[in-house]
């Protein structure tokens, strides 16, 4: 008999063995080595936290795990709790006495959580992407953003655009001959023209959310039909001061706030997409949706002042797709899919909210970890 | 034996096993396409056709075709599945 139950301390050791036969059948997923959550542990008050659940069989040995992420959402004018289904791992993955594991994880998580939502996933081919769609959930793949700042580095280490010997050879020599960079620059020149219409903005680097966040909130959450909530106290959980990865900014115009974004500086190493490029991403952000060019344009030439070569973000929100276009951003190919539960569509459809009023971002979900 | 009949056909649908290759001892290892995908959708598919609901534990013993069998018809499904019969009966004449 295999029962679910949640992951406590006595669990550790057959969670290390489970992790030993994902590795020894070449899955490269793990479930964390310790019971209590690193990001997001459960704090008596916090609405924000993570709960692993494991499922055990009657040897106590562990044959699938699974994570929700609960969160305030605001949806109109309600504020409800959701969660984020993430990290179902199963046995079957490895061995194939074990096909009903993944069923089994997703039924117990809508029956804890019906209102449930997965985000990532790395395509509609993925297996969790196929057994969330067979199952009912509606989907839809998050729109992907980028700017080139150093053509040459983007050249030469963007893997998309390098699948074959040919691309890789054409796109190395653009890159030496300085065509590439040429091509790039007066293509996305074009794009920025449209941005000298966006004022400008004032860019100012915080350690920490505080109240202004707070007022902004309240003043812009009911412009968009789904969000998780983005107050002073969740931005502190979610970008702790203490997290020197995350890089707050303020934006303003004239002395008064008007966005905050959270971006990443990162050097990459052999990455699967970005290969060794210093990757700027923009992965959280909130402003009311007039000011969504600003803030991105803000942004953008905040991150471009600290010498990064590609600049990605994900956006749901038609607003903010817009605002990231008006900056000079292109739109690229998503893997980057949301999905939401039968119960979820069903609420979503009731309260009138389409797929682009959903504001769900990398700040979403398990976080900027892959950024 | 009507149970064994659209269990049958929805291991046929689900899994591509031909009906004279159906029996009650197969388990996941005997059949490819049994997989956390496939057993996600043969579970739906069992719902649908004989209008029943699995728990989580359920879902856990579905460790054969005759596991599956002994719980349709530990939920009384047979009468289900006899009406199911009856209506395809009714829509080929």
């Amino acid at each position: 008999m295999i029962a679910i139950q949640p992951y406590a301390e006595r669990h550790t050791e057959a969670v290390r063995c489970f992790n030993d036969r994902l590795k020894a059948g070449s899955v490269e997923s793990r479930f964390p080595l310790s019971p209590i959550p690193a990001w997001l542990p459960k704090i008596a008050g916090r609405k924000i936290f993570q709960e692993y659940y494991l499922t055990v069989d009657e040897e106590n040995a562990v044959r699938g795990g699974y994570i929700l992420k609960h969160q305030d959402f605001c949806i109109k004018d309600r504020v409800l709790s959701i969660a984020d289904y993430h990290l179902p791992i199963s046995e079957g993955a490895v061995n194939k006495s074990y096909p009903q594991i993944g069923a089994m994880l997703l039924r117990d998580a809508i029956g804890r959580q019906p209102l449930l939502y997965g985000l990532g996933m790395g395509g509609y081919q993925e297996p969790l992407a196929r057994m969330l769609l067979a199952t009912g959930w509606s989907m839809f793949s998050v729109p992907f953003y980028f700017r080139v700042v150093r053509p040459t580095a983007f050249l030469r280490n963007i893997a998309f655009l390098r699948r074959s010997a040919a691309k890789r050879m054409a796109l190395d020599l653009s890159a030496a001959t300085g065509l590439g960079w040429l091509g790039i620059h007066a293509f996305q020149a074009f794009r920025v023209l449209k941005e000298a219409k966006v004022p400008a903005a004032e860019v100012e680097l915080v350690d920490e959310f505080s109240d202004w966040v707070d007022e902004l909130w309240n003043s812009c959450k009911e412009r968009y039909g789904m969000s998780a909530v983005r107050d002073a106290e969740t931005l502190r959980i979610l970008y702790p001061k203490n997290n020197d990865r995350f890089i707050r900014l303020k934006i303003s115009r004239r002395s008064r706030p008007i966005g905050w974004v959270v971006v990443l500086d990162s050097q990459l190493s052999g990455h699967k997409h970005f290969g060794d490029m210093r990757l700027g991403s923009i992965a959280d952000c909130f402003a009311s949706v007039a000011d969504t060019a600003v803030v991105v344009g803000a942004a953008r030439r905040y991150l471009e002042s600290r010498g990064v070569d590609l600049i990605v973000s994900n956006q749901s929100h038609i607003a903010w797709q817009r605002g990231f276009r008006q900056a000079g951003f292109l739109g690229g190919p998503s893997n980057f899919i949301f999905a939401a539960s039968r119960e979820l569509t069903e609420l979503l459809r009731r309260e009138g909210v389409e797929n682009d009023d959903l504001h769900f971002n990398r700040g979403d979900g398990d976080g900027p970890i892959n950024l | 034996m009507p149970v064994i009949e659209r269990l049958t056909a929805i291991f046929e649908k689900v899994f591509d096993v031909e009906a004279d290759e159906f029996s009650p001892d197969l388990t996941p290892e005997d059949v490819l396409r049994w997989d956390s995908l496939g057993h996600m959708t043969l579970v739906m598919d069992l719902e649908d056709a004989f209008k029943v609901h699995f728990e989580v534990d359920e879902i856990t013993e579905m460790t054969s075709a005759g596991k599956i069998i002994e719980m349709l018809q530990a939920k009384g499904a047979v009468g289900q599945v006899a009406n199911l019969s009856h209506e395809q009966g009714e829509r080929s004449e």
